[in-house]
């Protein structure tokens, strides 16, 4: 997902960063006892004149740098391990395969997403202030471009998508049976049903790629605490709600102890 | 009265996990129970030196609890931020087992009636049946 790449490259770039402050903080230390001349003569002219520049500087640069390098780690707790998310979108891609596995069709007109609830976000649809629920990962690897979020405040009227309303109630959601947006014939009225019962904006679901036909949302909680919203969505009319919940209880099990702290 | 294993009692979520439709600005959606809200497993057992009968719940994802005394007989653990109930302390000094179901019973709905900062409804419903279909089982524990 973009998401992940995004976190993947920055993680690895603050971890390199936070090992280059480490590395300068213990040469500025261990360069307090070197004489510049020496080093200049046996080293290298140009350190010469660094360690000859950084020991008056040792005092307040030694313990800056360290305290960047914590920053850093703190950065990087932050934004979360890659290889954390790495292990929940294999977690969602086999709880695809269970639920989806003999569906006929391809298995990418099926998905599940998790989206994580966050207090803030840039958006023309609303005040960032609002509370949002945003995408974190999904199964499989197409159907990535997808960057739909919705409106989650704790106000029960002003939710969007049953995703919203999985996070808000704290129960889960079906929807099913919904019109098919993709068939010749399609009208204004199917696109008004379709936006109403799944709690969307009409011209959302006008503009929609991935037309789904029925949905799931389970809460997502960790340690007690609302986190975000599991949702299943297939271009199929009904869903497996058998295999679903046979999963369900080990996936969001999982589920919360990985999150915790992402 | 003995202490038997505190051998845990695997519950079936989908006998508790019950649905209901709901009207949410004129369109009904179909909710059903949160995974969350439904025990995986239940124990009961006997605390000798304490003197206290225990029921434990287990959930997907435990948290911290904090204990507070619903009665002069019984005190409960909630969940700091789900309030779910995750275990009952009875004190069993001169009570016999059926009291010992009546007054769990009776403080599960105390704990589901009381005011909105106790028990999720949910909650309170599922463990209400669980302990209906379980408490022989759990009673065993204690007058075994």
């Amino acid at each position: 997902m973009m998401r992940f790449r995004a976190v993947s490259r920055a993680y690895g770039a603050l971890g390199r960063a936070r090992g280059l402050c480490i590395l300068a903080s213990a040469s500025a230390a261990a360069a307090v006892k070197a004489d510049p001349v020496v080093v200049s003569a046996k080293v290298a002219p140009l350190l010469g004149s660094l360690v000859s520049w950084s020991q008056p500087q040792t005092w307040w640069l030694s313990p800056s740098l360290l305290g960047l390098g914590a920053l850093i780690s703190a950065a990087q707790r932050g934004i979360g391990d890659p290889s954390k998310w790495r292990v929940v979108h294999h977690v969602l891609e086999e709880f695809q395969e269970h639920i989806f596995g003999d569906e006929n069709g391809e298995l990418h007109e099926h998905r599940v997403t998790l989206f994580k609830h966050v207090r803030w976000r840039m958006s023309l649809r609303g005040a960032p202030w609002t509370g949002w629920l945003v995408p974190v990962e999904r199964s499989g690897n197409t159907t990535h471009h997808s960057v739909t979020y919705f409106k989650a405040p704790d106000e029960a009227d002003k939710l969007e998508g049953v995703a919203g309303i999985a996070w808000n109630s704290r129960k889960a959601v079906e929807v099913e049976l919904l019109p098919d947006l993709n068939a010749i014939g399609c009208t204004e009225e199917h696109f008004q049903d379709y936006a109403k019962r799944t709690r969307s904006n009409l011209e959302k679901a006008k503009a929609k790629k991935f037309r789904a036909r029925s949905y799931y949302a389970i809460p997502v909680e960790v340690k007690g605490e609302r986190w975000g919203a599991l949702v299943i969505d297939s271009r199929s009319s009904t869903l497996k709600k058998k295999k679903i919940r046979d999963q369900q209880h080990f996936v969001l099990s999982f589920l919360s102890k990985t999150l915790e702290g992402l | 009265m003995r202490e038997l294993a505190r051998k845990w009692i695997r519950l079936d979520q989908r006998r508790y996990g019950a649905s209901e439709t709901e009207d949410r600005s004129g369109v009904e959606f179909h909710l059903v129970v949160s995974p969350y809200d439904l025990p995986d497993a239940v124990r009961g057992f006997f605390d000798r030196e304490r003197k206290r009968f225990i029921i434990e719940f287990k959930y997907i994802s435990p948290e911290e609890t904090t204990e507070s005394r619903v009665d002069a007989h019984v005190s409960v653990h909630t969940g700091r931020r789900s309030r779910r109930l995750y275990r009952i302390d009875v004190d069993v000094t001169s009570l016999g087992a059926e009291q010992v179901v009546l007054r769990v019973k009776s403080a599960v709905d105390a704990l589901a009636a009381s005011s909105p900062a106790r028990l999720p409804a949910d909650n309170a419903s599922v463990v209400r049946h669980v302990l209906a279909d379980k408490s022989p089982e759990l009673v065993a524990a204690f007058a075994g």
